[in-house]
Order: C-alpha cells, then structure tokens, then sequence
C-alpha cells in the first residue's frame, strides 16, 4: 500500500502522464476523451473549482502534460500574479 | 470503521480492460473525474494476469454515477474501449 499513497501523491487531477498518454494513443496538444463529456454532463461532482482547457478554460493552457486544474491550484497562480 | 468492504454504490464495474493496463493507470484515469477511494483489479492466481475487469471505489455514489456517464465507451486504452458501470449489486440483468 505504499505504492497507492505514492499514487495518492504524484497523480492529480487534470495531469495526465507518459503512460497513460500512451495507452490512451493521445497527442500532446489534444483534449483527453472525456473532456468532451464535461461539456455534456457538466463537470465532476467532487472538483467544483476544475478548470479544464477548452472547456471553462482557455485552450492554450493546454500545454505538455497539463489540461486542467482544480481551482484551488489556479487561485494561488492568480493570487501570485496579481 | 472504515473497513476494508467496498459500498456498492460508490463503485464502478470497468470492463474491456486490456491486460497491459495496469492498476497506476486506472487511477490515474478515474482521477480525472473524481477523487479514487480504492481499485480493486484481480489477477488470475495461475497465470498472474490481469482479467480484463476491474472495480473503481469513489467517496460517494454521486461520483459513481458521474465515472458511469463520463467514462463509458469514452475512453480506449490500448485500442480497447473501456466500458463503465455502476456496479450497484444487481450483477447479472435480463
């Protein structure tokens, strides 16, 4: 169970990485599948603050591995730009 | 308290899983729509393979159902499309 409290740490909503690009056959620059379902069913129920590029935000945060950002996150970045 | 029991109706049945998948990258997967409170994905105890199947625990029913809409026939990995249900009890339907 250390593997999953790893897990628990690394992963996070909105980052997709190497492996899982790989199996998904996904290009960087393209919006993950189910992306396209948040626009359909509206977003998840347990993130109320994800913000997703080309959904509820703007595309070019599409950039490497990242397409959202719960909105927790996003606010310190604002809160340090301003 | 907290036992180690899954509560149905805050899992998900995920079928069509190719072997290649591994239990990392079903969390990775179901993460991005709902925090992940516990995979289970069983292995053939001859061969050591994984079964093509796997259930995805979330914190409350609401996010099964979410992963259930979201996820079924949305997302193929390794060429297979992965299919999403609640797994609510009720295993076998007419």
């Amino acid at each position: 169970e250390t593997k999953w409290s790893l897990m628990e740490k690394e992963k996070r909503p909105g980052t997709i990485g190497k492996d899982l690009r790989t199996a998904l056959g996904l290009p960087e620059g393209k919006l993950p599948p189910w992306c396209y379902k948040f626009k359909e069913l509206g977003m998840p129920p347990s993130y109320p603050g994800y913000k997703v590029a080309g959904i509820n935000w703007d595309i070019s945060n599409l950039r490497g591995d990242v397409y959202g950002t719960l909105g927790t996150k996003l606010k310190t970045q604002r809160e340090s730009e301003l | 308290m907290d036992g180690s029991s899954t509560v149905p109706a805050n899992t998900v049945y995920v079928g069509n899983v190719d072997p290649k998948v591994s239990k990392e990258l079903l969390y990775e997967l179901f993460l991005q729509i709902g925090p992940v409170a516990k995979i289970r994905y069983p292995k053939d105890k001859v061969l050591q393979t994984h079964q093509g199947f796997a259930f995805v625990e979330f914190n409350s029913p609401q996010d099964a159902e979410y992963a259930s809409k979201c996820l079924n026939n949305t997302v193929r990995l390794y060429d297979r499309t992965l299919k999403v249900r609640k797994a609510n009890g009720a295993s076998s339907s007419p």
